[in-house]
């Protein structure tokens, strides 16, 4: 579905990303792994287009991304939902649910997406009326994610979802993955936290220092001598 | 010194018309500050411009609100060019922090020489839309003065519902509090942008052209204007439309009545000393997010 | 065939060397230029350059390097403009003391600013703090008339005395004298480059440069970044007394507007941003370049400015980071 080949990326004088390589099957969940500061972010905001330049190939079910402006992806089925929820603060979650589909062609079915994705997040119903940036971490996140389902999208990117989240909340997001993904999304994020990313992925990159050290499914991944001595303690 | 009500509330309600004004040119200001991060220099020239466009106008046609939306129009269209054709450039090179800056600038000098050029160093005023005073017991102020205050309120709670309500107004929001998620729902930023920059611009026309009967059309008439534009919209809380009506209202009341208190003379200072004094307790404006969200 | 091997053993250094021989040359040669064409226009034109290349010198090293998006240095000109006026005419010291004065009284101010809005280095809180500092200073100056004569001008003010030098000669001063004024102006402005070398390179300049290149990481490394923004600041408004001092001994005559007015610092601005804000040199750069073609444009008239303005779009359009910046 995702193809991405040999992507780099380069913030001013300093580059970030060496030819980053990888593949999102229809369906399946992808996760991006690796230490602080090895680019995981950065892949996903150079699939986006959210960096200052960028190289190589990014396609999209046979459709050349690289010249696409961000704002563009929504419409072709991609959402992207940004580290920190970089919510709009200062408008309800009603608000920031209608935002997440702004683009014509989604907001003549906005009545039954705020419907269904207010099934999947009851919460989100009875703080329909509060300002996104009263609410809670956790609350947030779901927040933020839901607006990337308003698009109704094929792909959803995830950056850093459990990012300041409690362990309950952990659990809650984990398993709303597998729903939204069961429904026929695919999804791509990246997680510090080894065990969990591929435990829920089907695959998995695991990136250092700005490059794909290994890559694999996940099963295999966890079974890895690099894996399991670098980031499982084992 | 006589200090009669009716005294002091003619001067208080004439500090609301220039209020009143403060706040319309504050508005777009604010508006381009929050979602292009851009202080427009050139923003007093729109103001002129505007001037210029309503004096020929009603030199042709002399009907006040074709003068006023005939303005309006023009120095949109303007406006979204600079922006489009000129600004934008500027913004691909995120490093360049002044070049926006220095590239206002470059327009307003264009701007106001070219006015200068073309229309000479002349002062030019037209008639009263609406003659007359009105007068209760003591008390008495222009119509044209009450005109200025009921268009320009009306202009702003329409523009307010506009952001409020509309899925347009909510990009320009949205874009102001994070361009990145913005894009990321696929609000086409730059759009925006160009709209903005538009609105600010008639807007600033709109303000020129309620003035026009009282307050002479020349080529200079926007330097001071850019500069108060910038006051309340850092008093009022950078990018914060709401801050930068109050501020503007405050700043023409706090002024008239200093000027009603002490010598004309002194009403720059005072706003000038006001701003200060509200930037040393309270830096990020009276209706500005935190601290970490402001650039 | 000895030497030949010595040169390329040394390689890029002597490249560089030899770069900077002959800009220094060059520099020189621009400088001595004036006096050696003597005529008296070009000379004032050059002085006026000397004390505008000081004005974006200093701008540049508060701005450029620490980030401090200053629109309100031209307090500091005309503070210094105005103690020197004062000094000599109602007080009656000697010029050269007013220089001192200036500098002294234009660097408290700085001071005092620089310690209550440097706090918080935001481009809104600095720029339009600065700002109405300057306004306020500007107004001030015209509204008390007792001492500054207003608006209309202070007029009168004596030119720099004759410096007796040995062998009965004296260094003249009087309004004729452009070649000394001229001299002086560049002396002045030499000895301003030396010292923001000299600040540059010292360990002062290094915290500069790296809150220049990246702001955040300094603070993390846990410098008082404050500090060194004020003391630039500072440095800033003693040279720029300086300069307002010499200003007013030499043209004899201030007013609010012509050594406070913002036009001031908006010309510094577009100078300094088009030779390239952040650089050594660009200020310099752009200050020539701009304050030239604006008396090559003089015959149009009016049409100098359309030009002068659509010059520095055409500047930010083609080379955002300036003449000297990075493409």
């Amino acid at each position: 579905m995702l193809t991405v080949q040999s992507l780099s990326v380069e913030y001013g004088l300093v580059q970030v990303l060496w030819d980053v390589s990888l593949d999102v099957p229809n369906g399946s969940i992808v996760c991006v792994i690796g230490p602080n500061g090895s680019g995981k972010s950065t892949v996903l905001k150079g699939i986006c287009g959210l960096v200052p330049s960028r190289r190589g190939r990014i396609t999209f079910d046979g459709q050349d991304l690289s010249n696409v402006p961000c704002e563009e992806l929504v419409a072709m089925g991609i959402s992207v939902v940004l580290e920190r929820r970089k919510l709009f603060v200062g408008m309800t979650v009603r608000e920031n649910l209608e935002m997440g589909a702004y683009h014509r062609s989604h907001r003549t079915h906005m009545r039954e997406r705020l419907a269904f994705v207010e099934s999947l997040f009851p919460l989100l119903a009875e703080r329909r009326a509060q300002l996104a940036g009263k609410l809670s971490g956790g609350e947030q996140q779901m927040v933020a994610i839901a607006r990337g389902l308003m698009s109704s999208p094929r792909l959803l990117m995830l950056d850093e979802p459990f990012l300041g989240l409690t362990p309950k909340m952990v659990n809650v997001v984990a398993s709303l993955m597998r729903v939204i993904n069961k429904s026929g999304v695919a999804i791509l994020f990246n997680e510090q936290n080894v065990e969990l990313a591929l435990e829920l992925s089907s695959s998995g990159y695991v990136l250092e220092g700005g490059r794909v050290a290994i890559a694999g499914s996940s099963a295999n991944l966890l079974r890895s001598d690099h894996v399991r001595s670098i980031y499982l303690g084992e | 010194m006589n200090l009669s009500a009716s005294l002091v509330l003619e001067q208080v309600v004439n500090g609301v018309v220039t209020g009143t004004i403060y706040a319309l040119v504050g508005a777009g200001l604010t508006l381009v500050y929050g979602t292009m991060r851009v202080l427009n220099f050139a923003h007093g020239e729109f103001f002129m411009l505007g001037g210029y466009v309503m004096l020929l106008t009603i030199a042709v046609i002399a009907n006040p609100t074709a003068g006023i939306l005939v303005a309006a129009v023009i120095v949109f269209c303007v406006a979204a060019a600079v922006q489009r054709f000129l600004l934008r450039q500027t913004h691909r090179n995120a490093d360049a922090t002044f070049a926006p800056i220095a590239l206002t600038l470059g327009v307003s000098v264009v701007l106001q020489s070219g006015a200068l050029l073309v229309f000479g160093e002349t002062y030019q005023s037209i008639n009263y839309f609406v003659e007359g005073t009105l007068r209760i017991g003591d008390f008495r102020i222009a119509w044209q003065r009450i005109l200025i205050v009921i268009v320009g309120l009306g202009l702003i709670a329409i523009l307010a519902g506009f952001l409020r309500f509309t899925m347009l107004g909510k990009a320009i929001r949205a874009t102001a509090q994070d361009p990145d998620a913005a894009r990321a729902v696929g609000v086409p930023i730059g759009l925006v942008h160009t709209l903005v920059f538009g609105i600010s611009g008639a807007l600033a026309a709109i303000s020129a052209a309620l003035v026009s009967p009282l307050f002479a059309v020349s080529p200079w008439m926007g330097t001071t204007l850019t500069i108060k534009g910038f006051i309340v919209t850092v008093l009022g809380g950078l990018g914060s439309f709401p801050g930068s009506i109050m501020a503007g209202i405050i700043i023409g009341v706090a002024e008239s009545i200093t000027v009603m208190l002490t010598a004309s003379e002194w009403r720059e200072p005072f706003s000038l000393l006001l701003l200060l004094f509200v930037l040393l307790l309270r830096p990020q404006g009276l209706m500005g997010a935190p601290w970490s969200r402001v650039t | 065939m000895v030497t030949r091997d010595v040169i390329q053993r040394a390689g890029l250094h002597v490249g560089q060397g030899a770069r900077r021989f002959t800009f220094a040359v060059l520099g020189l040669a621009a400088l001595a230029a004036p006096v050696l064409i003597g005529d008296t226009y070009l000379l004032t034109i050059a002085t006026q350059a000397m004390v505008i290349v000081v004005f974006c010198l200093s701008w540049n090293l508060a701005a450029g390097f620490c980030g401090t998006k200053s629109l309100g240095h031209q307090a500091f000109f005309g503070i210094g403009a105005y103690v020197a006026a004062l000094t000599a005419v109602d007080y009656g010291y000697s010029p050269w003391i007013g220089l001192i004065a200036a500098m002294i009284v234009a660097g408290l101010a700085a001071g005092l600013l620089g310690a209550v809005i440097l706090r918080l280095d935001t481009l809104a809180f600095t720029a339009i703090g600065t700002l109405a500092f300057a306004e306020i200073v500007r107004i001030s100056a015209a509204n008390f008339k007792e001492f500054t004569r207003g608006e209309l001008g202070f007029w009168g003010i004596p030119p720099l005395p004759d410096i007796k030098l040995p062998f009965g000669r004296t260094l003249n001063f009087d309004p004729g004298a452009f070649v000394n004024y001229y001299l002086l102006s560049v002396l002045i402005m030499l000895a301003v480059y030396a010292s923001y070398r000299f600040i540059l390179a010292s360990r002062v300049g290094l915290i500069i440069r790296a809150i220049r290149d990246a702001p955040s990481a300094a603070q993390a490394c846990g410098i008082n970044l404050a500090r060194y923004k004020l003391a630039v600041f500072i440095w800033g408004g003693l040279v720029l007394g300086l300069s307002g001092a010499f200003y007013a001994y030499q043209i004899r005559v201030i007013s609010p507007s012509s050594v406070l007015g913002i036009d001031l610092i908006v010309s510094v601005l577009a100078m300094t941003v088009v030779g390239g804000i952040g650089t050594i040199h660009g200020p310099i750069v752009g200050a020539i370049a701009l304050t030239a073609l604006g008396e090559l444009l003089r015959p149009f008239g009016d049409w100098r400015m359309v030009v002068d303005g659509a010059i520095i779009i055409a500047a930010m359009l083609y080379r955002p980071n300036g003449l000297l910046g990075t493409r």
